[in-house]
């Protein structure tokens, strides 16, 4: 067993919940989800976030804006959905009976 | 000193080193393979451009400040090379194992490998069940019973696959191996590909420096044309090589079966009168079997290969194995020169002639001798498709034997009696040989009285084969004795001279009398009977 492969693996698994935390508080930017995303040391390459956030969106869990930056080009800002917070409400719940478990067994 | 570029990424303008340049233009290629062609990828890949444009402005304070290779290099490695984020893609919605199975590795395509991890043989027939996800079990029952079908055929195409087929033995060819089902979106996946493929190699053609002036738009819609047209490619392929390989296989079949078994297959006869079925009264035993050899290796070996190109281009597997192409065509050599020499010995069978004649005296008391043909015995078991200048083949009793008609002369006698000259002639290896197989014809006429009747073929020996045989007979009438030709010798009889000058078939059913210058007509039509049969009182 590798050890950074078991992690890199428990943190695939949880790592829409966390882009679904993330957007709960406030509609971001993909840059901001990163940085959020990178001091929680939840991802290694950046690259990772884009096909989640576009599955998301495609599986109607977010929806997108287009803001005015006042540096460059105008940015996408993504928020949940009513059916993305239902989904974050699940996952939620999910995630207390994992670390009741985690607990359990401890 | 460097060149730069101006490039557009996401709306905003950088300048950029040359080589900075094609590291981020192979960079962003590699990302456009990975997510493919749809409408979701190029959102990705937009997302991320603006994101990579974001990483410049940050790195970049001024915007005259060029990037170099080494922000590009960092860049890469903060995003990621695609490889690294697949892993995010993989489990989204998973129904069961099998699914999860099939989209981890639905990036590849499927090859064909032998499997060594579950080999009996040579892991042909586990490899062939991961090829087509079917349980190695069936692939092997399969196998087993086409036996049954095809007979030695099935060995033969294990052989072959055998050594054609690489053996799985990276962990990459391994799941190459189990691959993806073939289903119609997996086809469209591969094609897509496929043009990914064509987009990258020309995409990195098109970084090169002696083009890179040129204008950018004009080559996209270059290079989807040459996607579209590898794809259509690639069909024709895959059909072409199904098709190789019936026609290699069926024509195998046909040739082995025509050869050994029967000379009809599939209501197709390769050879014209079934010669191939009479052959051994041809050829003799060794030769015959060398021939055979030769045949098959000159005709099979060649259609062994376009079976084998067929399953190669159906497969797609690749075998660099030279000793495939060697051997093949050294057997082939070898059939040829076996045909050449079988060729060579058949010829050398006919080398040398020699006759062996038989005077027979035939005692009559009447001066009028009465020719007639004998039952044909062989009429109905004649082959009617084979004809070689009088030569025939007759079956009887799953026997073939050779037949020909011998030639009846009429000369005028030295002596006072009737005489007749059996003169057999055939060729053989040499003289000796020669004079065997003359002595070995069998012909047979039988007299009664002034009745002679003739077999009306001479008959091979069994076992013996061809050697140009012949039987020329020759009647000797004595000076001013009659003979009549019954309208059946018409069969034999051959170029006999007479004083009118008729043709043979103008003489039967006509008396003639010898004279001195040669046979005459007569109408005489002498005592005491007419009939042959009379003649038995």
């Amino acid at each position: 067993m590798n050890l950074e492969n078991t992690k890199a693996q428990m943190r695939k698994g949880i790592l829409e919940y966390c882009i679904l935390l993330t957007l709960s508080r406030k509609a971001s930017y993909a840059s901001d989800i990163i940085a959020e995303m990178k001091t929680a040391q939840m991802i290694v390459v950046e690259g990772t976030l884009y096909p989640l956030l576009t599955r998301l969106k495609n599986d109607g869990y977010l929806s997108y804006r287009w803001e005015e930056s006042l540096q460059g080009p105008p940015r996408k800002y993504y928020e949940l959905t009513e059916d993305g917070k239902m989904f974050l409400n699940e996952l939620d719940m999910a995630w207390r009976d994992l670390v009741e478990a985690i607990n359990q067994l401890k | 000193m460097k060149k730069t570029f101006t490039i557009n990424i996401s709306g905003t303008v950088f300048h950029i080193d040359d080589d900075a340049y094609e590291r981020l233009n192979n960079y962003i290629f590699q990302i456009n393979r990975h997510f493919g062609n749809d409408a979701d990828a190029k959102e990705i890949v937009q997302d991320i451009e603006s994101r990579i444009s974001e990483l410049f402005q940050e790195r970049i304070k001024d915007h005259s400040e060029v990037i170099t290779i080494e922000q590009v290099e960092d860049i890469v490695k903060i995003m990621g090379m695609p490889e690294a984020f697949e892993d995010s893609k993989d489990d989204e919605n998973i129904p069961n194992d099998e699914y999860a199975k099939s989209q981890t590795t639905r990036s590849r395509g499927r090859r064909l490998y032998r499997d060594g991890d579950n080999r009996v043989l040579g892991g042909v027939c586990s490899g062939l069940a991961a090829y087509f996800d079917i349980d190695m079990v069936i692939v092997r029952v399969i196998f087993f019973l086409l036996f049954f079908l095809i007979g030695p055929f099935n060995l033969m195409l294990y052989f072959i696959l055998w050594i054609g087929v690489p053996k799985a033995r990276t962990t990459a060819q391994r799941l190459e191996m189990k691959g993806k089902e073939a289903t119609v979106s997996n086809i469209e996946k591969t094609i897509k590909e496929e043009i990914q493929d064509v987009k990258e190699n020309y995409q990195n053609f098109r970084a090169n420096k002696s083009y890179i002036r040129s204008r950018e738009r004009l080559d996209d819609a270059g290079s989807v044309l040459i996607s579209v047209f590898r794809a259509i490619l690639k069909i024709i392929v895959v059909i072409f090589g199904i098709i190789l390989v019936s026609i290699g296989i069926i024509s195998i079949i046909g040739l082995f079966t025509s050869l050994f078994v029967s000379s009809e297959f599939l209501g197709i006869t390769p050879f014209n009168h079934g010669i191939p079925h009479y052959l051994d009264l041809f050829i003799s035993g060794a030769t015959l079997t060398w021939f055979w050899v030769g045949l098959g290796l000159t005709i099979g070996i060649p259609l062994i290969m376009l079976a084998y190109l067929g399953i190669k281009l159906i497969f797609r597997f690749k075998s660099n194995n030279p000793a495939i192409g060697v051997t093949s065509f050294g057997l082939w050599m070898i059939g040829v020169v076996l045909l050449i020499f079988t060729a060579v010995r058949g010829v050398s069978d006919f080398k040398s002639v020699s006759t062996s004649t038989k005077q027979e005296q035939l005692t009559t008391k009447s001066d009028t001798l009465y020719l007639k043909m004998g039952n044909d015995e062989f009429s109905d078991y004649l082959d009617s498709n084979i004809d070689i200048d009088g030569l025939r083949i007759a079956s009887v009793n799953g026997k073939q034997f050779l037949l020909n008609q011998p030639r009846l002369d009429i000369e005028r006698s030295e002596t006072n009696d009737f005489s007749i000259v059996i003169r057999s002639k055939a060729r053989g290896r040499d003289l000796d040989k020669a004079q065997n197989n003359a002595r070995d014809i069998n012909y047979k006429f039988t007299q009664k009285d002034s009745l002679i009747t003739f077999q009306p073929w001479f008959m091979l020996p069994d076992k013996s084969v061809w050697h140009k045989q012949e039987v020329d007979i020759t009647l000797k009438v004595p000076e001013n004795k009659t003979i009549f030709l019954n309208n059946e010798m018409v069969k034999i009889i051959h170029d006999i001279k007479n004083t009118s000058n008729m043709w043979d078939g103008d003489m039967i059913g006509k008396y003639w009398i010898m004279k001195p210058e040669g046979l005459e007509l007569t109408q005489r039509k002498p005592a005491p009977v007419e009939t042959p049969k009379k003649l038995k009182k």
